[in-house]
């Protein structure tokens, strides 16, 4: 990350007070957060664009590094691309009469055993789930948003998938915008990876996230509001005069 | 000592033992050049004695045609042939163990003449810990086997207990046998570790905290270059400091009694904090000192990655939790070593430290450490990773304190 991101991503983190200036609302008429969550439910689509989610794809890429680069000690290899969740468990039939379930879904990163004493295939899916975001669930409380994100993926592949298999396994990877971290289902992946020491590892691999993490943060929520705020802010002055 | 922790270990129970009895000293012996002198038959003998089956491996090592270095100098024309013929090889892997093998002997010898002298070594550091007067007759060992004294100075060859009443004739003993007396209200190290009065260990741990400072200070140039360029990047330095900056006092926070390394630790939090302020440039949004949003900060600042926090050790919390673990873990190690040790009704200075740790951990809400028993102390099983657990405990309430300062109303922007 440059300095300047880097520096916001830290004071993000820290809960500093005044880095947004005095800029309180979003052009929807919200409140923000002093994390600038409101840019993940933000109902305007110039807001939160639902098709190139940054913040996903930092913390994903983040991830499939950190695994990738451990993938000869641990027995796996990470498959290119993202794999096709029909390819992997048996779609239940009652989807197909409900046409919004009946969509091709696809997991972030596919982990592929090369030792017979691990699950043939791990499919992991990322989320990022913000506690404060105002317009979520209500349910989205501080410290507990991982988890009841992570419960509605599961149960909402549950509705299209058999996903209780021997030879592959579904694990979400929830993470809270404030960078706390919900699953350790991953802690076994990973430690196996490295059996002189895993608790260093997984240390190691969370510290890298962290900083995807924070990297998401910056590049989907504070530039894109500011930016925003500040179009607001020069048509209002415009008006005026 | 070829055992897990091993300088802890050597540590506390020098510390013990000077606490115990003013009368006992410790001698540290500097050995002068020793990797390249010993003689290779003192270890083949061992080797061939006690681990045949390295036999080959050991003669292939030591046994063969010296090993012989070409130094040219091409300014004044010179060539010059290096021959050496003892010692073990410089940067082997079992050079080490090959030098210990080496010393076992004499050192075995000497333990049988002196039951009542402890003899611990840390690679070619020997410290001899009993009383004066046997204590200086384990230099003549060393003659056996082809090495000689380094010259004696205030760090080198010295002698040292905490007793402030030994006699000239005692004194004038240690001055013949060519050994430094350092006295009392001083100390030595021991591993690294100082060992001494307070006064000495605080003196010596604050120097270890200023020499990180002024690293931490150095990795802040590193990202102003010339002419206002960039050398390194903010990402890279707070790196470094999150992985090397509070680390290098773990181990002073692990054999030094808790009440000498809190001043220290304290002053390293804040350099390591004020440091990380500056870096990220958050200075200009920091809250007032000591109010509870700058506790926050701090908080999140010391809270570990995978609870949202930055990670940075928390040095001032850490020592407790270190300082209890590696006790609970080096006592019983220390039993094993001197089946005499803990059987005393005296409770040294730094087990009573042990005992009001755990006390003050445990009114902190640590429910995963017993009270310590002074006597039972040395019988329990090592406990090993106490203090992850601890400060695991420790951070879980950390974790608990930074999710209640989560904000999840309206903003309080600082600049309506």
């Amino acid at each position: 990350m440059n300095n300047a991101a880097f520096n916001l991503a830290i004071q993000l983190l820290l809960l500093l007070e005044g880095i947004a200036g005095s800029r309180t609302n979003c052009i929807c008429g919200a409140v923000t957060d002093c994390f600038f969550d409101h840019a993940l439910v933000c109902p305007v689509v110039t807001v939160r664009n639902q098709t190139r989610n940054t913040a996903h794809s930092a913390v994903s890429h983040g991830l499939r590094n950190g695994l990738q680069a451990r993938q000869q000690s641990g027995g796996y290899y990470v498959a290119h691309g993202e794999p096709l969740m029909d390819d992997y468990f048996p779609r239940l039939t009652a989807t197909v009469a409900a046409p919004d379930l009946d969509i091709a879904r696809r997991a972030d990163i596919a982990l592929i055993a090369t030792t017979p004493d691990r699950v043939g295939v791990t499919l992991i899916d990322v989320t990022l789930a913000a506690h404060n975001s105002q317009h979520a669930n209500l349910d989205f409380n501080v410290g507990g948003a991982g988890i009841f994100s992570a419960q509605r993926k599961h149960a909402f592949y549950n509705q299209m998938y058999v996903t209780t298999s021997a030879d592959a396994a579904l694990v979400i990877f929830a993470i809270e915008t404030s960078g706390h971290l919900h699953s350790e289902a991953l802690k076994d992946q990973i430690s196996a990876s490295a059996p002189h020491n895993p608790g260093l590892e997984f240390k190691n691999i969370l510290k890298a996230i962290s900083v995807s993490v924070q990297t998401a943060r910056y590049e989907e929520n504070l530039p894109r509001v500011q930016r925003l705020l500040s179009i607001i802010l020069q048509h209002i002055r415009s008006c005026l005069n | 000592m070829g055992t897990a922790a091993g300088c802890e270990v050597v540590a506390h129970f020098i510390r013990h033992q000077l606490e115990l009895d003013p009368s006992i000293v410790v001698a540290k012996v500097d050995v002068k050049n020793a990797f390249n002198e010993i003689a290779p038959a003192s270890i083949l003998d061992v080797v061939r004695a006690q681990l045949p089956a390295a036999l080959p491996y050991a003669e292939f090592l030591l046994a063969l045609t010296p090993i012989q270095t070409i130094f040219n100098d091409s300014h004044a024309q010179i060539t010059s042939v290096h021959s050496m013929a003892d010692g073990v090889p410089q940067g082997g892997s079992l050079s080490g163990a090959l030098f210990n093998m080496g010393q076992s002997t004499s050192i075995r010898r000497t333990s049988v003449e002196h039951p009542a002298v402890s003899i611990l070594l840390i690679a070619d550091d020997t410290h001899i810990v009993g009383k004066l007067e046997d204590v200086i007759t384990i230099r003549a060992r060393y003659a056996e086997i082809g090495l000689v004294l380094a010259a004696t100075n205030h760090r080198k060859n010295v002698i040292y207990g905490l007793g402030t009443n030994y006699s000239t004739a005692q004194q004038r003993m240690a001055h013949d046998a060519n050994l430094h007396w350092i006295p009392s209200s001083l100390g030595l190290l021991v591993g690294g570790i100082p060992i001494g009065s307070p006064t000495y260990m605080i003196e010596k741990i604050n120097s270890t905290v200023d020499a990180i400072i002024a690293e931490l200070q150095q990795f802040e140039t590193y990202t102003q270059g010339p002419n206002g360029t960039m050398r390194a990047r903010v990402q890279t330095i707070f790196k470094m400091i999150q992985q090397c900056s509070a680390q290098q006092l773990t181990h002073l926070l692990r054999t030094c009694p808790p009440t000498t390394t809190a001043h220290a630790a304290r002053r390293l939090d804040a350099a390591i904090a004020n440091t990380i302020f500056r870096l990220t440039d958050c200075m200009q949004y920091l809250p007032s000192e000591g109010s509870i949003q700058m506790r926050t900060v701090l908080n999140r600042l010391f809270l570990a990655v995978r609870l949202g926090g930055l990670g940075f050790i928390n040095s001032e919390e850490t020592r407790d939790s270190a300082y209890t673990a590696s006790l609970l873990y080096c006592a019983p190690r220390m039993r094993d070593f001197c089946p005499t040790i803990g059987t005393s009704a005296t409770v040294t200075a730094s087990i009573r430290e042990l005992q009001d740790t755990v006390s003050s951990l445990r009114a902190r809400g640590v429910t995963c450490l017993d009270p310590v028993d002074s006597a039972v102390l040395w019988t329990l099983e090592p406990q090993i990773g106490q203090q992850k657990r601890v400060s695991a405990e420790l951070q879980a309430m950390r974790r608990r304190a930074a999710l209640a300062s989560l904000p999840t109303g309206p903003p309080r922007h600082s600049a309506e």
